[in-house]
């Protein structure tokens, strides 16, 4: 049961991997661009490689802290703040819709990385994750730790279930950019974009709302 | 409220664009020239919108005149809130509207905001923002281009804040239509400014030259031109860093370097710039500036030569020279990048090239309405006077609007019988020429002086597109 539990986890996290993979703010329209710009599918999918290393890092820094935050807190007690959190995340992002305010299309694979790593963080990409990554078993380390006091060497070991998250996550997204961005580039054209675009700021608000009102109920 | 869709007037590419539905508004920009120059009338300035669609009963007609609220601002360019910048995909948000009109004094300094919606042929200002907060918050004054950029609204300013030199660009948040401050971190030795715009994919902005403010709010300073103060050079910046990167100088004798006009196709690194007098023989240029080993460089592609005129035709100013300029004050790039206008405000001619090969123009048709000599006339009202100036060109490339005034205090010096506003359409066929609308000759109110043009929904000058 507890395996069948966790094969549903790991699909969700999947897909909410190809969910921010649509995502045009995410990286597959970058990607494209780069690559209409060169008149070279190779950049495209070049371009999807640092992107995603990315977003992967936003996710790995939210699902750390909270590997570490699982030694620490109770998980009542987590589950409660992270239900907070995204409630109000969501409705901020509802109430102003910001955007990232970055200038430059020239990057260096550096630049992008940080790129993507800024728009996944600033889209709350691994807020969005925690409750699922708060339903991964995770071992407790045996000794009473604190924050300054955390035995590394007995932490490591546990936070296998969060690596392979953060994994099944990303191939989730890139598995999707690649789609997208593959079949935007080749076959579509990005007149698509006007008609299909939809409000992902909005969809993305409800999402995180709807994650943290799940969070809270689910006891 | 935010959007579900993208605008539909945002396109991703230049090409998408041409294929825009026809504009039926025009927005245009009036100033009251007796009140620029505190000349006692002191009606305000206005926008003015024209009914420019061919099926309605007003086609050709002001419908509608919004009055500023201060009186003697000279209202002279303009710009949208928003525009397909807003699909670049480092910061996307095409979920906002092309709603507002963005105008700035270039005499006061002050910045208006006009809301298009919910009707667009009635707008109505719904922000004013104090010159002294724009010189406190962002350092410049004497506003003129207004650009959408993918991250803030750009504004160039011809002056510091007390008037003088150094002239740049200022900020305005494109979601609260604050002034932010000034854009350059580092900008090097440019001193002069004027017009602004990018190479936007290559991260790559561009300014020209006017003048000082003090070399042009008093009429033209002969002395400073004859000693080549006016501007002269183009100045390349690096987008993302805010830093100037290379001057380059259009040559001895060449003063006042006005329009800019990148390329639309966002992987093209070229693109124009009018020179409006050379001091040896009166004529105006042409000039592409193309990359070149990473570094920016200037050709001169088109010589507008003067024309020989009887002293007693000409205005004081020109006298000695028995000669009129041809002044190209203004020039428009089609969003196909293949025509490039030119209004020769001197000798009243709408000029058209074919720049398929931007260093080899080939002409490819004009037409002749008003003119310091010529007073060439419109079929509808007999000869008039300015000359083409402000021109704007449909994002389908097939109509050419056009207006006859240039700034308040420069006016009288080539038409001293005093510029009696217009605006006029050309019909542009891409095979054919070009045909003057016989039909369309808005009657614009008499204190009023037409400046510059958009359409609704976006011209050949208004957007940025970041995908070819």
């Amino acid at each position: 049961m507890q395996n069948a539990t966790d094969f549903w986890i790991y699909l969700t996290l999947f897909a909410l991997g190809a969910y921010h993979g649509i995502n045009p703010a995410m990286g597959w329209l970058f990607a494209v661009a780069l690559g209409l710009q060169e008149r070279s599918q190779r950049s495209v999918f070049l371009a999807l490689i640092p992107i995603t290393i990315g977003h992967a890092l936003s996710i790995a820094l939210v699902i750390g802290i909270l590997v570490v935050a699982r030694q620490l807190l109770p998980t009542e007690f987590l589950r409660f703040v992270i239900g907070i959190i995204l409630i109000g995340f969501g409705l901020i992002r509802l109430w102003r819709p910001r955007h990232l305010r970055w200038v430059g299309m020239r990057l260096s694979k550096w630049e992008l990385t940080w790129w993507s790593f800024l728009a996944a963080t600033a889209h709350g990409a691994g807020l969005m994750v925690t409750p699922l990554a708060l339903c991964l078993p995770q071992g407790q380390i045996q000794q009473t730790a604190t924050l300054f006091n955390l035995p590394l060497g007995e932490l490591i070991p546990l936070t296998g279930s969060a690596f392979l998250a953060v994994i099944v996550h990303t191939v989730g997204m890139l598995t999707a950019m690649a789609l997208t961005a593959g079949f935007i580039y080749a076959r579509f054209g990005l007149a698509l974009l006007r008609q299909w675009w939809f409000n992902f700021d909005l969809i993305w608000g409800l999402t995180l709302i709807l994650a943290g009102t799940a969070t809270l109920i689910w006891q | 409220m935010p959007l579900l869709r993208p605008d539909p007037t945002f396109y991703p590419s230049p090409r998408m664009a041409m294929k825009a539905p026809r504009e039926r508004l025009a927005y245009v920009a009036a100033m009251n020239p007796k009140a620029a120059l505190r000349q006692g009338d002191t009606r305000p300035d206005a926008f003015l919108v024209v009914d420019v669609d061919p099926r309605s009963s007003d086609f050709g007609k002001v419908i509608q005149k919004v009055d500023l609220p201060y009186s003697g601002d000279e209202l002279h360019h303009f710009g949208w809130n928003a525009c397909s910048s807003a699909l670049c995909p480092s910061s996307p948000h095409p979920h906002v509207e092309r709603r507002y009109l963005i105008a700035g004094g270039i005499r006061s300094s002050r910045i208006y905001i006009l809301d298009t919606k919910p009707d667009p042929s009635s707008p109505k200002i719904v922000k004013v923002i104090d010159p002294d907060e724009v010189k406190d918050r962002a350092g410049y004054s004497r506003l003129h281009t207004v650009h959408c950029g993918p991250d803030n609204i750009y504004i160039s300013a011809l002056g510091s804040a007390t008037g003088e030199l150094p002239g740049g660009l200022l900020l305005l948040d494109h979601d609260d239509l604050e002034v932010l401050g000034r854009w350059e971190v580092d900008r090097g030795p440019q001193r002069i400014a004027y017009d602004f715009w990018w190479h936007i994919a290559y991260d790559i902005g561009i300014t020209s030259e006017w003048a000082s403010p003090q070399h042009i709010e008093n009429g033209v300073d002969l002395d400073a031109l004859m000693n080549q103060q006016y501007g002269r050079r183009l100045h390349f910046w690096d987008l993302r860093r805010r830093k100037h990167l290379q001057s380059v100088d259009l040559g001895e004798g060449w003063q006042m370097i006005l329009e800019l006009r990148p390329a639309h196709d966002p992987t093209k690194t070229y693109g124009f710039v009018n020179a409006v007098i050379n001091l040896q023989d009166l004529s105006s240029g042409i000039f592409v500036w193309y990359r070149e080993n990473d570094h920016w460089k200037v050709q001169e592609i088109l010589r507008i030569p003067a024309e020989p005129a009887e002293e007693d035709q000409l205005p004081p100013a020109l006298k000695p020279f028995k000669a009129v300029p041809p002044l190209v004050t203004d020039i428009n790039l089609s969003l196909d990048d293949r025509f490039l206008y030119l209004s020769c405000w001197g000798t009243g001619q709408l000029l058209r090239y074919d720049v398929s090969d931007p260093f080899q123009p080939k002409p490819a048709g004009s037409v002749r309405l008003g003119g310091i000599v010529s007073r060439a006339p419109h079929p509808k009202v007999g000869p008039v006077n300015g000359g083409p100036q402000m021109v704007e060109v449909s994002r389908d490339g097939r109509r050419v609007y056009f207006t006859n005034s240039l700034y308040a205090a420069w006016d009288p010096i080539f038409y001293p019988d005093g510029v009696k506003g217009w605006m006029a359409l050309v019909h542009a066929d891409p095979d054919d020429g070009l045909t003057l609308d016989p039909e369309f000759f808005p009657e614009i109110p008499d204190y009023l002086r037409p400046h510059q043009i958009r359409l609704e929904g976006g011209d050949s000058s208004s957007d940025s597109f970041c995908f070819p």
